[in-house]
Parts: C-alpha cells; structure tokens; sequence
C-alpha cells in the first residue's frame, strides 16, 4: 500500500518524514523549487507498512477569483457581492506535485496545521490529489492530529489518525467568500475614487478588509480619545503620620471624587480631630500568581511589553522555531497543557542550559508543580512550550533568541511556585473616614526566579503600629489632581484589543496590523522609549467618512459586525448553523452598507481631503 | 404631606445642621461623582448608539448593545457602572415649592443601585420622590442621605408630566450637558 503524506509546509514535511521514516528517508526533487518529496516507509498501526511519500504546500493552493467579464473595470463594483466565483489554482506547480504523487497512491493523509485554516488547506490538497487519482475520498482520508514536532508525538499521530473536519472547512469557506466579496468591491470602490481625487498614487491601492477596518478603528478612536481628551480636576483627602521618625503616607479609602464640596464636607469633620486611631492592623500571605500556559496571543502580547517586537516580528521567529522543532505549535488559543504532558522530560531536554538548566534541574529535583489551568481551549493545540533544547548561540537571529528563551523560561515558571509575599496594611480612622497605607515583603521569590521579565520587589517597609493606637496627624490636608490624557495605541494594547474583539484570529492579528501599515493607514511612533501606533491623515479620513455615513444599526469601522461573523463561524463549526444561511446573512448586510458607501461616497472623500489637504 | 419647605442657601455658610422636618423631593438629577465628566458621558453614549462609542479599551469590548437592553425580559445582567458599590452618587433635589438643593449619599443606597430603569446608565428613572427625614445631616447647604435617613417612594401619578420632561430624551439631554460642562 503506498500512502501519500502532505503538510503544511516544507519543513514539517521534511521534519514529520524524517521521524517516520527513522533516518532512510530518500529525497526527490519536484517541478517546485520549494517543494520536495520524501520517500520511506512506515508501520502504519491500520494498515501495516506502508510506502510513504511525504511532500507538503506552501499555505492555500487554491484561491476565488473572479470570472474574467467581472475583472477590475469590467462591471459595477456592486457585482461583486452575487456574480459567479470561480476556483483558481494559485500555484500550479505545487498543486501538479500533489495529483501527479496521489496517482499511484491508495491513501491521502493530511498533515497540515491543526486548525480552522489547516482543515482547509487539506481539502484543498484533497482537491488536487483527487484529480490525479478519483478513486481518493474525502470519507477515506486520514488527517494526522498533532501539535508539535517531538518524535513520540509525530508517530502516535501517525498510528491514530482523524478525519477531515468538513465542519470546519465550511466556515473556512464562508470566511473567505465573504472576506473575497466584501474585499473586493470595497476596495475597487475606495481606490478608483481616493485616485480620482489624488488621494492616493496612480498605483495604490486603497484597501478595504473586514478585519483590516476595525483594527484602524481602535488607533482612530485612541487617537481620538488622546486629542479630544479634557483634563478635570478631582480632589481627595490626604493623611500623614509620624511614628518612630518616620513619615508614613495613608490613602483614602474612597479615591478621589470630580466633586470639591464633597471633598471638602468630608474632610472639614476629619479637621475636628486632631487624633487617629489605627483600627486595624493586618498582616496576611500575598501571592503573585505564576503565569498561566502561552497562548499566541500573549507571546505577542510580552514580545512587544519586553521586547518591543512586533506581532508578526515575534510570530515569525515562533513560526521557525516551530519549523525546526524548538517548540509547540505557536498558533494556539488554549491556555493551558494536557494532563498527559510529559514536564520531566522537558526539564530533562532544558537544564544543559547555562542560563535557566540549574533551574530546570532544580525542578528535576525537588519537583515541580502542575502549571494552572486557564480556561480557554482551542481543542486543537496545547498552550506553548518548549519541545527540544537549542542553544540560543546556534540559533538565526536575536528575535528567535528572544522568543525561545522567553517560551523556556515562561514554561519553567508555569511549573514552579508562585511567589510569596507577606503584605501588611494598617487602616487608620480619621473622623468618619478610613485611610490605608501598606508595605509589601517579598518572602520566597519562586518562579520570578526565571521568569525574568517580571518584577515585584518588597517596598518600604511601615513603622510598628499597634491596633487602637491614637495617632496624631502630622498633616491632613485636602488635594487636587488632574486626570491625565491616555496614551496612543502601543501593539500590545492593540492585540489585546483585536483578540478580545474577534477581530481576526490568533494567527492572522498580526498580519491585520502589517497590512494597514503596509497600506499607510497607520503609523508607528516612537516616543521616548515606547513605540505608538498612530493613524495617518488618510487612515483617519477613511474611519470618519465611513463614520459620517449612517449605516442602519451597523458600523464599518467598529468590531460588532466582525465579531458576529467570528460567532456565526464558530457556529458552522459546532454543527448549529449551516454555511449557507451564515453567507446570505453576512452577504445581505454588507451588500447594504456597500450601496450606501458607493451613494456616498463623497462622504468618504471629503473626509479624506479635509483632513489631507 | 411632607411638602415643606427646604431652602438650601439658609445653610450655605452653616458646616453642620440637620434637617427639622421631613421634606419631600422629587429627584431631577443623578450625577456619578466618582467618575469624569468624559468617562459620564461615555456610559451615556453606549445607551445613545453603541456603534458610535470608542472601542478602543478592553473594558469597552464586551458590553451589550442596545438591542439586548431594549428587551426587557432579557436578563443580561446590569452593566458595571450600576453594580459598582464603590460609585457615590450626587442627587439634584427639588422640594414641592420650587426649591432646589443637592445631596450626596454618605453610604451606598439601594435604590439607586435598583435597575427599575434600564434605559439610562441610572438605575432609576428621574423624577421620583424622596422623602428626606427629620434629622437627616447638612452641611453647607447639601444633604448627605443614608439608609435611614430618606425613604425612595418612586414615581407618584401625581408628578407624571414632571417624570415624562426629565425622562424623555434623557440620554441626548445628558450627553449634550457633559459636552457643554467639557467645553466639547
């Protein structure tokens, strides 16, 4: 029997063939300069030894186009949203690779990303074997389920495969109709009318995406917020006592409030007292948590906090990580790890390290603890991890260097103590009012150990009150603060932002901001040491004209509408809803906001040259 | 019953004074002082059009839009600025003999905190009575309410042409209001 092997991409392939077939593996060129086949043999649990080509695609092989009396320039814009789509091959050489192998193959078996997008690429490679070979059937295909490149873990997905979740390539296929639809139209729409007007240059492309907008709305809201933004003036009470030669500070428990006569009500029966009485005195165990298992998100989110590194930046150093086998399969949602997991033999791989090994060995050692378990599961990856050793010597480029150490050394602390702590707060009365102050000693710094980035340092330490003890108030006075603007937009605020949102998924988030960027939409702004994300003349013009137009009940700048559709595909996913009823929703309510749009679209315009000019 | 007289300028300059008779108001304004004037009218612009209201911070990200509030029976839980205990409210009063006054809580009060009213940030509608007792504390011409001291008897038919003024078009009335404060 001979079974026909694709992933993902070429270095799983090489990576997944070189596993099963145990170092004999021959290697045979195709008509691809990137793809390459790889032929061995393997004991398939169901169906014995086998002769095994494993070869791969490079992402999507197939995409929708258009047929050719709607090209650009060919019809309305308007078309777009119900004329005939057609399936074209997107890479030839690659998709002739696949049914030219299934030829003389009894057996397809996918091994692509274990995802929403993974499950579609395999049926598209499905497509393409099919037609070298009919007697292939969707019903006959195994899919590989697996998550990460360790050895044991590659041959058990060999020996337990899946099928393919139609399911989910449906809402897949949704997706991208409506993105190719709504793109489409959008976008020829926005660009023939922004060159008209000389908006933007001859050969740009202004570009319209339901992902693409939203994600400009948040930097054009911040923006927005930070420009309009009106200081006001609050007031709050403020005590200080002396105690053994110290001066120690106590706030108020009520904050402040944006009201003076409240303020000062309060504060004139404090003033009948010259005394306070510490009414209580507490002293209790504080802990600061270890951090929860890595999703992609917040990898994103740190790289950029403590690296500055950009979403895709860090994405694509995890991407290669993951290629080799450094670490699991980065694009996941899940937040916490299997109960299977093996953490010793992890540690084992870890501790030849010369910076965190003697930790590693540490947890060796004295044992570890079970990391906490977050409450997000995509059902399709563990949270991140570490799979193989590497020495950040061998590895690329600073940026790999970065994400490994930080992927081992968030995975350790995931498996270590928390850090303990003893807090001590003293509450003290002043009339009818309570202030607190506290201090904070570090007792066992645990996982902050290794996981570097955080900090959490003992503060100054308070005087030895007693419970009851009258106090005198050494100054008690009423004060005035001023609120203060917010920041701009940094990329860790807007990822965090965009997942909460449903705009775009763990894997594409960073591709959203790339892409705005790409499209001058945005900007990054460096001040000081922090780096913002601003919207350009033009990007703000888009979002206020699409503002000024009043859509019925909808927003095209705002993530309601996105996020619905992210609901609506989960739903394709979960067998409650069909692709076609979700399509002719989605569909009928763009279609109206996009006749609207091309009525108005001096709106838009206008927007832009106001602000441009 | 209860329809005194309460003139707010005789305990201008006074720090403390209680009140010598219960007095009956009716509530023309609530005002959320642990919060700024830009976050006030935030919440209010959610009840306005949720699709115009800034996206751009987390907690603005998974609140219900207005379809959900407009059914009633939708039990979707009360939004945030509702629940918060920590929240002091300053009420605008007037007596029944056109006399204005504010007040603040000294404590949380329930009432405020009720949800009758789901249309408005509030949790009441406007225009209620309240009665404020004997004895109740004021200082410098404003009540400070607590529990026992004041009795929420809600909207009386009697006052139905004052209720339906305050209430009708609030949200817009409110946000105009901010604005101006804000210099906007």
């Amino acid at each position: 029997m001979r079974v026909l092997c694709v992933a993902e991409k070429p270095s799983i392939a090489r990576a997944v063939a070189n596993i099963l077939g145990g170092g004999n593996v021959n290697m045979r060129e195709s008509n691809s300069k990137y793809i390459k086949n790889y032929d061995f043999s393997f004991n398939f649990a169901e169906a014995g030894n086998c002769e095994v080509t494993m070869t791969s695609v490079v992402g999507h092989i197939i995409r929708l186009e258009t047929k050719p009396e709607n090209r650009w320039g060919m019809c309305s814009h308007g078309k777009l949203f119900d004329c005939d789509l057609v399936e074209l091959v997107d890479k030839q050489d690659v998709f002739d690779n696949i049914s030219k192998e299934a030829a003389t193959a009894n057996k397809l078996m996918i091994w692509t990303d274990c995802d929403r997008e993974g499950e579609y690429i395999g049926f598209e490679i499905f497509k393409a074997a099919n037609k070298g070979n009919r007697r292939i059937q969707i019903a006959d295909i195994w899919r590989g389920k697996f998550s990460h490149l360790e050895r044991n873990h590659i041959i058990r997905a060999a020996n337990n495969p899946i099928r393919l979740d139609m399911k989910s390539v449906a809402a897949v296929a949704c997706r991208m109709e409506v993105d190719f639809r709504v793109g489409t139209s959008f976008t020829r729409l926005l660009t023939e009318s922004l060159r008209q007007h000389n908006l933007i240059e001859s050969k740009e492309v202004a570009s319209y995406g339901t992902c693409q907008f939203p994600t400009l709305g948040f930097i054009v809201d911040r923006y927005k917020r930070v420009k309009s933004f009106v200081p006001e003036a609050f007031w709050f009470i403020d005590v200080e006592v002396m105690k053994d030669g110290t001066k120690s500070g106590f706030n108020w428990t009520k904050g402040h409030f944006f009201d003076r006569l409240y303020v000062l009500c309060l504060y004139e029966r404090c003033l009948k007292h010259d005394f306070g009485t510490i009414v209580k005195l507490e002293s209790k165990p504080t802990t600061n948590w270890r951090p929860l298992p890595l999703t992609t998100v917040e990898l994103q989110k740190d790289c950029s906090r403590y690296f500055k590194m950009s979403a895709k930046r860090a994405l694509d150093a995890a991407e290669k990580l993951y290629n080799n086998g450094y670490i699991s399969y980065p694009r996941t949602e899940t937040d916490k790890y299997p109960p299977t997991m093996d953490f010793r033999g992890i540690f084992e791989k870890q501790k030849q390290d010369s910076r965190w090994g003697s930790y590693a060995n540490d947890l060796l050692s004295s044992g570890h603890q079970m990391p906490r378990n977050g409450s997000h599961d995509d059902k399709a990856h563990p949270a991140i991890h570490p799979v193989n050793y590497v020495n950040l010597a061998a590895l690329d480029n600073q940026d790999q260097r970065k994400v490994y150490e930080y992927v081992v050394r968030r995975f350790l602390a995931c498996c270590s103590k928390d850090a303990v702590g003893m807090s001590t707060t003293a509450t003290l009365k002043w009339g009818d009012e309570l202030f607190t102050a506290s201090g904070l000693m570090v007792l066992e710094r645990n996982y902050l150990d290794v996981f570097i980035y955080k900090k959490w340092e003992s503060s100054k330490q308070l005087p030895s009150f007693t419970e009851g003890e009258q106090i005198k108030i050494s100054s008690g006075k009423m004060k005035e603060g001023k609120t203060a603007p917010p920041n701009h937009m940094t990329e860790s605020e807007l990822i965090a932002l965009m997942d909460a949102n449903g705009i775009g998924t763990d894997a594409t988030i960073a591709e959203h901001i790339e892409k705005i960027l790409t499209r001058r939409y945005i900007a990054k702004q460096k001040v000081g040491k922090n780096e913002y994300i601003v919207p350009s003349k033009l990007g703000m013009g888009l979002i206020e004209g699409f503002d000024k137009l009043e859509f019925e009940n909808i927003s095209l700048s705002k993530p309601f509408l996105r996020r619905e559709l992210e609901k609506s595909l989960q739903d394709i996913v979960n067998g409650t809803k069909i692709k076609a009823e979700v399509f002719a929703q989605v569909k009928e309510v763009y279609k109206k906001a996009f006749a609207k749009s091309n009525e108005n679209i001096r709106v838009i315009t206008n927007e832009c040259q106001k602000l441009m000019r | 019953m209860n329809k005194t007289t309460f003139k707010a300028s005789d305990f201008a300059r006074i720090e403390r004074a209680e009140l010598n008779q219960s007095t009956l108001f009716n509530i023309m304004r609530i005002e959320n002082i642990s919060k700024s004037k830009l976050n006030q009218m935030e919440d209010w612009q959610h009840y306005h059009d949720p699709n115009s209201v800034s996206v751009d911070r987390i907690k603005n990200s998974n609140r219900t839009i207005i379809r959900e509030i407009k059914d009633s029976s939708d039990d979707n839980g009360p939004r945030d600025a509702n629940t918060n205990v920590n929240v002091t409210y300053k009420l605008l009063l007037r007596d029944f003999h056109n006399n204005y006054t504010f007040a603040y809580e000294q404590e949380p009060l329930n009432f405020l905190r009720s949800h009758r009213s789901n249309a408005t940030p509030l949790g009441i509608d406007l225009g209620g009575r309240l009665l404020v007792k004997q004895g109740a504390t004021i200082s410098r011409g404003v009540i400070f309410l607590d529990h026992k001291n004041c009795d929420y008897q809600g909207s009386h038919p009697e006052d139905e042409q004052l209720t339906r003024t305050l209430n009708d078009g609030l949200v817009q009335k409110e946000i105009d209001i901010l604005k101006s404060e804000l210099g906007l």
